[in-house]
């Protein structure tokens, strides 16, 4: 792992590959980059490798933890020689200098480098406050970190104690974000997808999302529901009452002229994991799904989609029109009834909102000439929206054209 | 008379995919009681594309240019305008148009289905036969927040 | 000769665990010490200084952190450099130092010093491990379609030995059927031509008969013509594709003219695009019907390329004849994605009329001899008739025969359409066998470009697994060395051969038992109900290695007060 008090062009080979994006396609493709002796430098913008795969509970159509298999991509990639990650830092700008590619990062340093600190505990001993820590309560993903001490700033009273004892110089207690330019020879843009934010106004309007605290998006659901919560009852977010009927919408957003005109491609499978887990835990449940058409175009999935039906989720051919918060308790969602051609509106304790999945882009460097910017090769849902197999082909596949025009390049000016 | 071509093309009815939503919003859903498939907004659509002939399209009598469905369908079909077009062709004109701007406001037909409303108790239902589409849509939804 | 590389973590360990007092509890072991091994500079700074001083396969031993703390790159470190030595570490950190750092040093040094000898004998076993075979620097490519192709190609052009074969007598599988191809709405040729096969060893016209397991490799029985030969490789992609299921006799296939294939539909236009005259070839009314003999009971599953086919040869229609009326029936249109999307909507603005049918049993193909119209019963109790002078059913792929033949031969597990399976969701492309690799539509139904893709990412795992011999889903380092037996004190009782799950084991002729170290799983079963110790998992803690730390006496003694 790179440490930001290493970051400068000398610590690079020429040959190195930026991949922007740690998630699942940019970690296949920094491994397969590495496997073919092509030197890496991984960017990621969180505090973790995994992207949003890390963060979910299962995965279809195998119903097995998401954590595992991610998460031995993001130790393989700790651990593998070729590959340099750089955690908390973000792509700001791209830009040509000749045949090279000048990237720019921003890296935000937090009081303890990662990538320095040596976990020997130093720091904790000379502390006052006991505001050091091994272990962070807050992150369920603690072990796809890289072992690192952790401050708690709510305790620190900003003696520097820390600072002096710590024997490699970790500790920063006045942190500044740090950008630097970086020669690389390629990009690799994996930087995958975000849902819908708090800001967004046309998503709120429309689809109630971030409105009412049991109206979800899928990510949000995910951890509300999933097995690493430890509830053995589905409850409300707003009340914390005992939760019987939930609803999924999907195409909130996507296949929208309006907002995303593409369709994720995931959100029907999704949702589907989702409530086929909610029978799993509570049978008592009334799950449905409101769809325009469900997709299960991959192995095993339409087998997936079967099975739920069969397990009693109700599927509704309808794309919901208003998803509100009822006088009457719940969320009212207003439907028309595809047996009965009439318009309907039912109650749910709560509605989870799929499909608003937008695709991030990285920015081009302020003042670039058009023309002089080599676009970034895009890999993963940030260029076709993809599932966990999806990105994983995409990213391995990526990584072979790369190595393939470079040799070719290179037999050409031989 | 069946809708031409150019209709179909201009007002985008091609890109339905039956998903419903503007059935979902339609205030008539509320008002009419004969609403039904065949009567919803997606209804008009599909047997706009099948080719039926406009006479035998119930629903374009009930509809009140709200335009509720053509700003909430996702694929971009203006069905609202649909509707006004394909009313264009009917035999006997149904629509009234405003008399200074042009703009299509209630069809004969409607006023008179209100009114037969009215008289079966949905009185607060005329308002909306009495204001112009914009006022309409707004005062529908305050009435159904 | 040991050596052991004592990590003094910056001063911080070694204020725990004093260097002298260790070194006294360590005798005849030469006790090194270093300031930081997880840092490179450190690192090779220490072992340059030593390895004047060390002979060629040093046994040596880390003593730092644990292995997810820093404890990994300091291994990773000195392995990549070092070659030769063998390096084992002992956690004497987070398994020694600070959870003991309220009892007495010597408890503690003694501790230390256990863990460190435990670790020297782990060493030792694992000397005693059968080396495995080098595999074959050789790949096996089975179908030279376009995901065969792609993956033939990229393997070349990473400078590994490849050999593709393919039963017909040329490669191109379906680019050699198809015309256009979705999303980009590219001509097959163009792809032919961005897949060069120099470098890779082509043999067509041959089939593989048949491919078991023997000593290391995958042996291959190629038969081309009469001539059969025998051929062993290091690692094997599947892409043998897959054939289309037939309409059969629905919807007056069979019986009615004007009821194709979607497939001869494609072929159709493919026709005059190329120059044929249209006059009488092209459809003027046309309806497609999708999910014919597919997402039933009988074929539970979406054959996930025929919407987006039905969508391209919707556009071609229009575009070749623009009058023509094209009709969609779909129980839903599967388009996943940003290009396949904006195909549809494309489709949908260039008139094509798609229409949803819940049940397809609602759906009449009507005429006599020559098919006239299509009569459908509409949700609402309404009939409608489409008139049709074509009519297209799209059918999903199914596997070849030969991927039954080849999944028994290699043990290789298939769904239960006989797709091969892979590892979802993380390692898709991986099988059950040891080096071998599905892609393409043996694996499930991919289209063209989906195809290349995965023949590409799959030439980069083979590549990689010839390079460092373990597969990319066997991730995690620590799974070492296989299970073997130590024929000295096997007493050939079996048990080992009955516990086996992975039927690695087997007894010999010589009344001794054996591993089979390319199907072993390193589960330890073996081990475990060994009656004689005999068998062992190297990277399991055996009783040798326990006594050898505990020495005579119990590691930690509570001293009365």
């Amino acid at each position: 792992m790179l440490s930001s008090q290493h970051l400068s062009p000398e610590q690079l080979s020429p040959r190195t590959v930026l991949v922007a994006g740690g998630g699942v396609a940019g970690m296949q493709v920094a491994l397969s980059l590495a496997a073919l002796d092509v030197p890496v430098l991984l960017v990621e913008r969180n505090a973790h490798l995994g992207g949003q795969v890390m963060r979910l509970d299962k995965v279809y159509p195998t119903d097995h933890c998401a954590f595992c298999p991610t998460w031995s991509m993001a130790r393989a990639c700790f651990e593998a020689p070729g590959v340099q990650v750089l955690l908390h830092a973000e792509v700001v700008g791209l830009s040509t200098d000749g045949d090279r590619t000048l990237a720019e990062i921003r890296v935000r340093q937090l009081e303890i480098d990662p990538a320095a600190c040596l976990f020997c505990g130093a720091c904790a001993a000379v502390c006052g406050k006991n505001a050091l820590r091994k272990r962070d309560p807050d992150m369920t993903w603690d072990p796809a970190l890289p072992p690192a001490m952790r401050i708690d700033s709510s305790l620190c009273d900003g003696c520097g104690a820390c600072e002096r004892a710590c024997p490699v110089q970790a500790v920063h207690l006045r942190p500044e974000p740090l950008t630097v330019t970086l020669p690389v020879a390629d990009v690799i843009c994996a930087t995958g997808f975000t849902e819908p934010t708090k800001g967004d106004a046309t998503w709120t309007e429309e689809f109630g999302s971030h409105t009412h605290p049991d109206i979800f998006t899928a990510m949000e659901f995910e951890a509300w529901h999933g097995e690493s919560r430890g509830e053995k009852v589905l409850r409300t977010r707003s009340e914390g009452r005992p939760v019987r009927r939930v609803a999924f919408v999907q195409c909130a957003g996507a296949r929208d002229a309006r907002h995303l005109s593409y369709c994720a491609a995931v959100c029907c499978m999704h949702a589907m994991k989702q409530a086929r887990w909610l029978k799993r835990r509570q049978p008592e449940l009334d799950i449905t799904i409101f769809y325009t058409d469900l997709r299960a175009p991959g192995a095993g999935q339409e087998a997936y989609m079967r099975a739920g039906g069969n397990e009693g989720i109700r599927l509704v051919r309808s794309r919901p029109g208003l998803i509100k918060p009822s006088p009457l308790g719940g969320i009212g969602v207003r439907f028309d009834d595809p047996e009965t051609g009439a318009g309907r509106g039912e109650r749910f304790d709560i509605v989870v909102v799929n499909g608003g999945l937008a695709q991030c882009r990285l920015p081009q460097a302020a003042g670039a000439a058009e023309g002089a910017l080599r676009t970034a090769t895009r890999c993963g849902f940030c260029d076709e929206p993809a599932d966990v197999a999806g990105a994983v082909i995409q990213g391995a596949a990526t990584a072979a054209r790369h190595v393939l025009n470079q040799r070719r390049s290179e037999g050409g000016a031989a | 008379m069946k809708p031409s071509q150019d209709i179909l093309t201009a007002r985008g009815a091609y890109l339905c995919v039956e998903c419903g939503k503007c059935a979902a919003l339609c205030p008539m859903a509320e008002t009419a009681s004969e609403f039904s498939r065949v009567t919803s907004p997606r209804g008009v659509v599909q047997q706009a594309l099948r080719g039926t002939d406009v006479q035998n399209m119930p629903g374009l009598a009930s509809c009140l240019q709200c335009g509720s469905c053509s700003r909430t369908c996702p694929a971009g079909v203006d069905v609202a305008g649909l509707i006004a077009d394909l009313r264009m062709l009917l035999p006997e004109p149904v629509q009234l148009v405003c008399p200074a701007c042009g703009t299509p406001l209630l069809p004969a037909d409607a006023e008179a289905y209100l009114s037969r409303a009215a008289n079966e108790g949905f009185e607060s239902r005329l308002s909306y036969a009495s204001l112009c589409p914009s006022c309409r849509r707004r005062a529908y939804a305050r009435n159904n927040r | 000769m040991k050596v052991c590389l004592f990590c003094t973590c910056m001063g911080t360990l070694s204020a725990a665990l004093p260097e002298n007092a260790l070194r006294s509890a360590l005798p005849g072991v030469r006790l090194v010490t270093a300031k930081r091994l997880c840092h490179t500079d450190s690192c090779h700074e220490t072992l340059n200084a030593l390895s004047e001083s060390l002979p060629p396969h040093a046994r040596v031993v880390v003593a730092a952190c644990s292995h997810g703390a820093r404890g990994a790159q300091a291994t990773g470190c000195i392995k990549k450099t070092f070659t030769n030595l063998s390096v084992e570490l002992a956690d004497i950190r987070e398994g020694c130092a600070w959870p003991s750092a309220g009892a007495d040093e010597k408890d503690r040094t003694a501790q230390a010093a256990s863990l460190i000898r435990m670790a020297f004998a782990h060493l030792e076993q694992r000397d005693e491990v059968p080396p495995l075979p080098d595999p074959e620097r050789r790949v096996l490519v089975v179908g030279g379609g376009p995901a065969g192709m792609a993956a033939a190609s990229t393997l070349a052009g990473l400078g590994v030995p490849v050999t593709l074969a393919e039963r017909r007598p040329a490669t191109g599988g379906m680019l050699n059927q198809l015309g256009r191809l979705f999303p980009l709405m590219n001509e097959a040729q163009e792809v032919d031509a961005e897949l060069p096969l120099n470098g890779v060893d082509v043999l067509t016209g041959t089939t593989v008969s048949a491919i078991r397991r023997e000593k290391g490799a995958w042996v291959a029985g190629l038969a081309r013509g009469e001539e059969k030969l025998e051929e062993r490789f290091g690692a094997v992609v599947l892409a043998v594709g897959a054939q289309p299921v037939l309409p059969g006799k629905k919807f007056g296939s069979g019986t009615l003219k004007g009821v194709i294939s979607q497939m001869e539909l494609d072929t159709l236009l493919s026709a005059v695009e190329r120059g044929a005259k249209s006059a009488g070839l092209l459809p003027t009314r046309a309806v497609f019907i999708q999910c014919v003999n597919a997402r039933s009971d009988e074929a539970p599953y979406c054959s996930s390329i025929c919407c987006p086919t039905a969508v391209k040869n919707a556009l071609r229609l229009k575009e070749l004849a623009p009058e023509a009326s094209v009709t969609v029936l779909h129980r839903q249109m599967v388009m996943p994605g940003v290009r396949l999307e904006e195909m549809y909507r494309r489709a949908m603005k260039n008139g094509v009329r798609f229409l949803h049918v819940d049940d397809l049993g609602a759906v009449h193909v009507e005429g006599e001899d020559v098919v006239q119209s299509v009569r459908i019963a509409s949700a609402d109790g309404s009939t409608e008739r489409i008139e049709a002078d074509c009519v297209a059913c799209s059918t999903p792929l199914r596997p070849q025969p030969a991927a039954a033949r080849l999944a028994e031969g290699m043990g290789l597990r298939t769904d239960g359409m006989g797709f091969f399976l892979g590892h979802e969701p993380a390692h898709p492309l991986e099988s059950d066998g040891e080096g071998v690799f599905i892609c393409g539509s043996a694996r499930w139904p991919s289209f063209v470009h989906q195809a290349v893709e995965q023949g590409r990412a799959a030439a980069v795992l083979a590549a990689r697994f010839l390079n460092e011999r373990r597969m990319p889903m066997d991730e995690i380092p620590e799974h070492g060395p296989a299970a073997f037996i130590r024929k000295e004190l096997c007493s050939g009782c079996g048990r080992c051969v009955q516990a086996c799950p992975h039927g690695a084991c087997s007894l010999g002729d010589d009344r001794r038992c054996a591993v089979d170290a390319e199907l072993c799983r390193r589960c330890g079963s073996c081990a475990a109900v060994c009656p004689c110790r005999a068998a062992v998992l190297p990277s399991a803690p055996s009783a040798r290695e326990i006594m050898a730390a505990l020495g005579t006496k119990p590691a930690l003694q509570r001293r009365p007060s």
